[in-house]
């Protein structure tokens, strides 16, 4: 292990001894409660009533009955009378609302890469009156709290007929995240040198074929990173989508979540297992472009 | 009919002029460069002809069309850029055939015409790899091979040496001027150069005519051999050259059939050129400034006719030549001498000012006095 080679000096392994300490206290704060919900999922109801909690549960206690719920509608057979009434209708409602969530998701992501895309280059190559304002006026927005448009929100979008539609929700999602993907991206298209689009255009290639060929490839893990973030946002909102949905046609995960730890009795291993399979898409989006995550979310800002 | 025409050019960036009214004519199969300071408006020049950057006011002429509203794409120019900015997600053949992809052309003649611009330029073994996998000097050659296959109208060249290292920018000094000749030869298509640098000796080797710029205008547009022998003014004087010319502030003035020039008590005669200047100002006696370059000052040990006497100040040997600072009186100059000259600091010395290699200027509009063109 290179951390403990002996070519370093015992003062600077010190120094790496403090990092990793205090890298593992800040990812144990950040991580515990997701590894308490994953373990808390496959335990028995009756185990998790239990005080003091299991934190290592044995394997008499363990149960994938939580998970056969959301996946197949069965409500577990062994379970008491009063703990099979805990399990509600929502728990079955997990999956299409994950699949609710993933379309808008998907298509806020599609807005922002269309529109933030050539609105970031913009930013970041063309000198033109109101630049700097407009782009301030843009990321000011974000300084807005969803909570307080919401019900002009809600009236706008009931004189439209868009109330519990995904395309609301779509829309009201590109809006919050495109400053934050036009600022990612404007920095990141800032970072590439002007002259390989000036190249680009030398060599023949108009506006659309220079940001076709040269400027996309070249601001690929911004372009990514932006992408992602824009995902994730539209995939974790809950405040407008509670307000502004009502059955499963536009519910997201998120919503449904909530339901589940509704009224008295709530199936503890049910929400934790929920928020565990409703973790798994942006989980494995984001192991899969790691890379460019990282790349795109360390260029220089502004 | 001149192949490229600048006609009255101007760019004005905010709260600063950067070309004043260029007027530039550009002939076919030529190798003009641009020379100057940084900030003179050479490479803002060479940017509004190759249409990324568009003229305040002005028109820029190719081939007796006016092409100011043409954007960079459609202009059929190739330019080699200073960081050569070569696609880094690009192979070097993709690098090289971009052009030509994006015109359409046939995929068979794309290979054809890379693998040939390749071997133009010696990097036929390299079409696979890509750019951060060159060299400095491979680099270069991509670049050069990237402008070649197009055969486009103008070849456009922002400072292409000036990542090199000094050795290696000589070497492809050496090549470039061979690839313009053998283009000019070739006959198809003719080559045309704009060339910009700052570096007197890249544009004195390289062009066929220079345009020496100075705060956004041009000074003067000749052929290296008349910069460096006839220069418009002192500017020019000073900036091609190096070490650069010497200046002595003094007076012209008239002398039975000859001029003499006066400084410090010490008389130069100026022979019967600088008589011409007297003439054109109609006066015995005119302020002027005497330049001579270093290689022009004949130092000698003994006394001669009209020699001055000096002092050695340092002695550099360069190798070929010896740099040597004199003081005459309380003028300080350098002069180029052969290396086996035996004098040493502190000597005493003779200094020959040959009245053929002097130039006079004015002091106060800094023009050459002896031009014979108007």
């Amino acid at each position: 292990m290179t951390l403990f080679a002996d070519s370093i000096s015992g003062r600077k392994r010190r120094k790496q001894i403090f990092t990793l300490v205090g890298t593992l206290v800040v990812a144990a704060y950040i991580l515990a409660p997701i590894a308490w919900v994953i373990v808390s999922s496959f335990q028995k109801e009756v185990a998790l009533e239990e005080r003091p909690p299991h934190f290592l549960p044995g394997p008499e206690i363990l149960t994938l009955s939580h998970y056969g719920f959301i996946f197949t509608g069965n409500v577990p057979k062994d379970a008491t009378i009063m703990i099979q009434a805990m399990y509600t209708m929502s728990g079955t409602f997990i999956l299409p609302a994950i699949i609710n969530s993933i379309i808008i998701a998907l298509f806020v992501t599609l807005v922002n890469v269309v529109l933030g895309l050539p609105a970031g280059h913009a930013f970041a190559r063309y000198r033109f009156y109101g630049n700097r304002p407009v782009f301030l006026l843009l990321l000011a927005t974000r300084l807005l709290p969803a909570i307080s448009i919401i019900i002009p929100m809600y009236i706008l979008l009931q004189q439209f007929n868009l109330l519990d539609t995904k395309r609301a929700l779509v829309g009201i999602y590109s809006a919050i995240t495109l400053p934050f993907t036009i600022w990612i991206l404007k920095a990141y298209f800032q970072n590439i040198p002007v002259e390989y689009e000036e190249a680009a255009r030398m060599d023949g290639c108009g506006y659309f074929r220079t940001l076709l060929r040269v400027v996309i490839p070249l601001a690929r893990p911004g372009i990514i990173a932006a992408a992602i973030f824009a995902f994730m946002t539209a995939y974790d909102e809950f405040v407008f989508a509670t307000v502004l949905t009502h059955t499963m046609t536009s519910k997201t995960q998120t919503v449904v979540i909530a339901a589940l730890a509704q009224g008295l009795s709530a199936s503890r291993g049910l929400i934790a297992a929920s928020a565990v399979v409703c973790l798994l898409p942006p989980v494995l989006l984001s192991l899969l472009l790691r890379k460019y995550v990282v790349q795109g979310l360390t260029a220089r800002f502004l | 009919m001149s192949f490229l025409k600048l006609e009255g050019v101007t760019k004005r960036f905010p709260g600063f002029l950067a070309v004043d009214h260029l007027n530039l004519d550009v002939e076919d199969g030529e190798f003009l460069v641009l020379l100057g300071p940084s900030g003179c408006g050479k490479t803002t020049t060479l940017r509004m002809v190759a249409g990324l950057e568009v003229q305040t006011k002005g028109r820029i002429i190719l081939q007796d069309k006016d092409i100011s509203d043409v954007p960079p794409e459609r202009r059929d120019m190739a330019m080699v850029f200073q960081n050569l900015a070569l696609y880094p997600h690009m192979t070097v053949f993709n690098n090289i055939a971009f052009y030509l992809q994006n015109i359409g052309t046939p995929k068979e003649t794309i290979r054809k015409k890379v693998e040939q611009g390749a071997k133009t330029v010696g990097i036929e073994e390299l079409l696979q790899r890509y750019p951060d996998q060159l060299s400095g000097g491979q680099r270069q050659r991509v670049a050069l091979a990237r402008a070649l296959v197009r055969s486009p109208k103008v070849f456009l060249l922002d400072e292409p040496l000036s990542s090199l290292d000094a050795k290696l920018r000589a070497g492809m000094r050496s090549e470039l001027k061979l690839l313009h000749k053998n283009l000019r030869e070739a006959g198809e298509q003719k080559g045309t150069f704009i060339y910009v640098t700052h570096d007197q000796v890249e544009a004195l080797t390289l062009g066929t005519r220079i345009a020496l710029m100075n705060k956004g205008a041009l000074v003067q547009l000749a052929t290296p051999h008349d910069i460096y022998r006839r220069p418009r003014n002192l500017f020019a004087s000073t900036f091609v050259g190096s070490p650069s010319m010497n200046l002595i502030e003094g007076l012209l003035e008239k002398a039975d059939e000859t001029a003499v020039f006066r400084f410090q008590n010490r008389r130069i005669i100026a022979g019967p050129a600088a008589l011409t200047a007297l003439g054109r100002a109609g006066c015995e006696r005119i302020p002027a400034v005497l330049g001579i370059r270093p290689e022009s000052l004949k130092v000698v040990s003994e006394e001669a006719v009209h020699s001055l006497e000096a002092g050695v100040i340092t002695v550099e040997p360069l190798g070929q030549t010896l740099l040597m600072n004199l003081r005459i009186g309380e003028c300080m100059l350098v002069a180029l001498v052969n290396p086996d000259l035996q004098m040493k600091e502190g000597d005493s010395v003779n200094v020959v000012f040959q009245p053929e290699a002097l130039h006079f200027f004015d002091p106060k509009t800094e023009e050459n006095l002896m031009r014979s063109d108007p």
